[in-house]
């Protein structure tokens, strides 16, 4: 069946995803402890200071915290607060985590289209940054990560949706 | 319609309740005054906005229209900025009075081209060496841990050039770095010394003009434009007067910094003539070099280059 | 107002906290007609700002540590050091986040790093797990009085350049931080020592044999400090690179020489430890962007006017200072709130003859207990995401830490000598 030939594409694209987001997020760390550790090495033993490894640090930081925060929305494993839902009724959780859902794909989906408009305002002014490289490189994670922050909130919503019209039918 | 105020917030890096600020806030209300409040100005101190490139980036999607830049922070967008601040170009106050006095206008020329109109420029001293052991030559440099900013285009050049290392670390930690001996030499201004209270950890000053320290005020171009041009007098006649206050006090203060860093115990020292003259042609290299780079226009430098040598003829 | 309200209850209703401030931000420069990519202006700040970079790198390496056996190792070796002294490790963990926090300021990084490793130490030598999760938690902003912490120098620069008529020396603010720092150290040692006294965690006699043998297991991990510390004394590196000095260490001694967490699961606690991170740093990436729209409508400046309009005598500006701080606190980083209300505050400080040295000491420790201010509270939230407890459970257990330190606080307030005896 179609639908689930798509499923199968999503799983599996989905596996992709998370093997590429895991990989950078190992590689931008050991990068990270490598060039804040080699800066201080090469200036102690061989009077070599690096003028674009802190710009190069700066920005593992923003690529870190933006990768990190796409791996966070995987399983919703966001910081929330949480306090009244453990008062609400049982029948009322599902509709409310639904809109939970969907609110925060719609104001990730925001986050991404301004950081989209912002990384193409900086690649038509032709910033420059770390050394002499162009910086919307740098920043293309902001549009990358919260547009895939708000995919991952949609799909959280549609599977929650699926799930309760499963439990639904099995228990009629 | 004809009776809407136009608001212009303008961004700097000057803590509230310094000079600079006090200033600005007289000025401020002085065009609001006089344009019948046509013309607000709002001011964001400490850099609350960010640093230069943000508050760039908010002036163009117009969330600022103005802001008061170093000469490193505006040169992306106009390059030429950065020729009074090249190493060494100037040996002494009166070389600069002379140059500004003909090329001022010509660089906020080049400023509006790049879309800013500028109010001209704000001194803020000429940068010095601070050390631990006196540096009265090259020489004395040499195996020292001197500190450059992070992304200092010029300063790396120049060290580089010079042989030396430099040390590259945010200024919040210049101040432990050079208690614990991470750093042994800074520069800065005598201002910017006893600001960043890096006096309390040195022990000597080296009277070289290193770099020519200024700052600029501009205001988007395409809010200038918008104003009548009654009002466009009136903010340009009293933001220059300011900034020019600004630059005849700057020097001054520069002075007193200076004689009160003696007072607290440092010990100024000169290198002498044959050793200046090496550093200075080691900086021309450099400058050069930067030339080569595409860092401004070359004609700009033979323009500044050719007043000075007519400076020093007389 | 009708936004803030439902914002307000969609947080409550479990929605990200990330999402909640943005959506504010979104909103709040909406109504303000200003272009919404300033958003992701602000975002991009958190790579323009330098000190960011030590939360992953002690993030990391406090993961890897409470991954291995050192906490255990190091449990052993207070118990056998002080285990004779009621509340001993609660004591020595207040004194080392204190230390920890003074070099790193106080960003939560202390509860990431250092929680992960006392908190299993604490539950296991038989404190209450309330008491330690609120311990912890508190621990995260202690010792942001002592010297080098950053905010001191921050404030030290920012009043310098006001022409107050009085310098405002850094090295005068760290003297002015012992006492107030000590004194919150001590009450919370106390508070320590009282709440335990009916779980009787049994006493230890002191022996030497076993202070030699924990010692010797702890061989590797003990000289962490040192080594970090003689770095930045001996002029090695900056406090700025601490972060990455003490990551590689701990890698190369738990990984390579102790073997306690094999290769294979590395890249597992590299990955973990950086959600975490993921975590805080979204939210202080669109803070900057709500603090920037607060910053930007003239918020600060408006409530201090209100305040300031009720400002009577030297009495009242204590106290209403004390609450516009308290409230500032939960609404901006500490950075934004020395910049842009030290300027505002210092001068009528000044008129009412308060010292500008035990203004910073007071505007310090205000901002540090803004931290476990409920309901919005940075650390409370950090803490809660740490160690997997819902926020009602964090609120409840910090109360108590939070009310002594707001004790201190006025003690530190009121009497301006307990800041100034140590200055000429
Ligand atoms: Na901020
Ligand atoms: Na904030």
């Amino acid at each position: 069946m179609a639908s689930e030939s798509t499923q199968g594409l999503l799983s599996r694209l989905r596996r992709i995803g998370v093997m590429i987001e895991d990989t950078l997020l190992i590689l931008f760390l050991s990068l990270m402890i490598l060039l804040a550790c080699g800066q201080i090495v090469l200036r102690n033993f061989f009077s070599i200071g690096l003028v674009w490894a802190d710009g190069l640090l700066q920005i593992s930081v923003l690529w870190l915290g933006l990768l990190g925060a796409m791996a966070a929305s995987r399983d919703d494993n966001h910081i929330n607060i949480d306090v009244l839902t453990r008062f609400c009724p049982e029948g009322l959780r599902v509709p409310i985590r639904l809109l939970s859902y969907l609110f925060t794909a719609v104001v990730c989906g925001i986050l991404a289209w301004q950081s989209f408009q912002f990384v193409q305002s900086e690649y038509t002014f032709g910033t420059t940054g770390v050394g002499k490289y162009p910086i919307w490189i740098f920043q293309s994670i902001l549009p990358i990560a919260f547009g895939l922050i708000s995919y991952r909130y949609v799909l959280n919503f549609f599977v929650l949706l699926r799930g309760t019209r499963r439990e639904e039918k099995d228990n009629q | 319609g004809e009776s809407q105020a136009v608001l212009v917030k303008l961004a700097t890096v000057a803590p509230e309740g310094s000079l600079w600020m006090e200033g600005m806030r007289r000025g401020a209300e002085e065009i609001r005054k006089r344009t019948e409040g046509r013309v607000q100005i709002k001011l964001f101190g400490g850099g609350v906005m960010g640093n230069e490139n943000s508050v760039l980036r908010k002036i163009r999607i117009g969330q600022l229209q103005g802001g008061a830049f170093t000469a490193g922070g505006l040169s992306n967008v106009c390059p030429d900025l950065r020729l009074y601040g090249l190493p060494m170009v100037f040996h002494s106050f009166d070389e600069v009075d002379h140059v500004r006095a003909r090329m001022d206008k010509v660089l906020v020329g080049e400023m509006e081209k790049a879309g800013f109109v500028s109010f001209g420029f704000g001194e803020g001293g000429f940068a010095l060496l601070m050390s631990n052991e006196p540096v009265r030559s090259l020489k004395d440099m040499k195996g020292k841990k001197v500190w450059i900013p992070t992304d200092d285009r010029i300063s790396e050049v120049a060290m580089k050039h010079l042989g030396l290392s430099p040390v590259v670390l945010p200024i919040t930690d210049v101040l432990t770095g050079l208690q614990t001996g991470l750093l042994d030499i800074v520069a800065t201004s005598p201002i910017g010394a006893i600001s960043f209270q890096w006096h309390v950890k040195t022990r000597y000053i080296t009277d070289a003009p290193l770099a020519y320290i200024f700052a600029t005020l501009v205001i988007d171009k395409r809010v200038f434009d918008k104003l009548e041009p009654g009002d466009q007098n009136i903010l340009q006649e009293v933001m220059t007067r300011i900034y020019q206050e600004f630059d005849r006090q700057n020097r001054a203060d520069n002075q007193a910094a200076l004689e009160a860093l003696v007072k607290q115990g440092l010990q100024v020292v000169k290198p002498d003539d044959e050793e200046l003259a090496l550093w200075r042609r080691k900086a021309e290299e450099v400058n050069l070099g930067l030339e080569q780079e595409g860092a401004f226009a070359p004609a700009r430098y033979r323009e500044l280059q050719g007043h000075l040598a007519d400076f020093r003829e007389k | 107002m009708i936004p803030a309200i439902i914002l307000f209850l969609l947080a409550l209703l479990g929605v990200p906290l990330f999402v909640i401030i943005a959506a504010a931000a979104l909103w709040g420069f909406h109504g303000s007609g200003i272009d919404l990519s300033v958003v992701a202006i602000e975002i991009y700040r958190i790579a323009e700002t330098p000190v960011l970079l030590a939360i992953p790198l002690f993030t990391f390496a406090g993961y890897l540590l409470s991954e291995s056996q050192a906490p255990q190792r190091l449990m052993r070796l207070t118990q056998s050091l002080i285990g004779w002294l009621p509340g001993g490790l609660a004591i020595v963990s207040l004194g080392v986040c204190a230390a920890f926090t003074a070099f790193t300021g106080a960003s939560g990084v202390t509860i990431i790093a250092l929680g992960a490793i006392l908190y299993p130490a604490m539950e296991e030598a038989g404190y209450p797990q309330k008491f330690n999760l609120g311990l912890v938690t508190t621990s995260g902003s202690l010792g942001l009085l002592f010297a080098p912490s950053l905010p001191l120098i921050l404030y030290g620069i920012v009043a310098q350049q006001m022409n107050l008529g009085q310098p405002v020396a850094i090295e005068d603010l760290f003297l002015a931080g012992i006492f107030p720092g000590l004194l919150m150290l001590a009450l919370l040692s106390l508070w320590s020592i009282w709440s335990n006294r009916t779980h009787r965690i049994p006493l230890r006699q002191f022996n030497w044999r076993e202070v030699g043998s924990s010692i010797r297991t702890a061989a590797w991990e003990l000289p962490l400090p040192i080594f970090v510390l003689g770095g930045i004394y001996g002029g090695f590196f900056a406090v700025s690179e601490a972060a990455a000095m003490t990551a590689l260490y701990v890698l190369v001694v738990e990984v390579v020489i102790l073997r306690e967490i094999p290769l294979r699961r590395l890249p597992g606690v590299m990955r973990k430890s950086m959600v975490l991170v993921g975590g805080i740093l979204v939210i202080l990436a669109v803070s900057l962007a709500s603090a920037n729209y607060m910053i930007d409508a003239g918020i600060p400046n408006r409530l201090f006017e209100i305040i300031n309009a009720h400002v009577t005598s030297r009495l009242t500006f204590l106290i209403l200072l004390n609450i516009f701080l308290l409230l500032l606190g939960a609404l901006l980083d500490i950075f934004s709130a020395l910049v842009l209300v030290v300027p505002l505050i210092l001068p009528v400080a000044v008129g009412y003859g308060i010292h500008p040295v035990h203004l910073g000491i007071i505007f310090l420790a205000n901002m540090q207990i803004g931290y476990l201010t409920p309901p919005v509270g940075l650390n409370l939230f950090i803490s809660g995401y740490r160690f997997k407890k819902p926020i009602s459970e964090v609120y409840w257990s910090t109360l108590p830490f939070f009310l002594i330190l707001l004790c201190s606080v006025l003690v530190i307030t009121y009497w301006p000598a307990l800041s100034l005896v140590l200055l000429d």
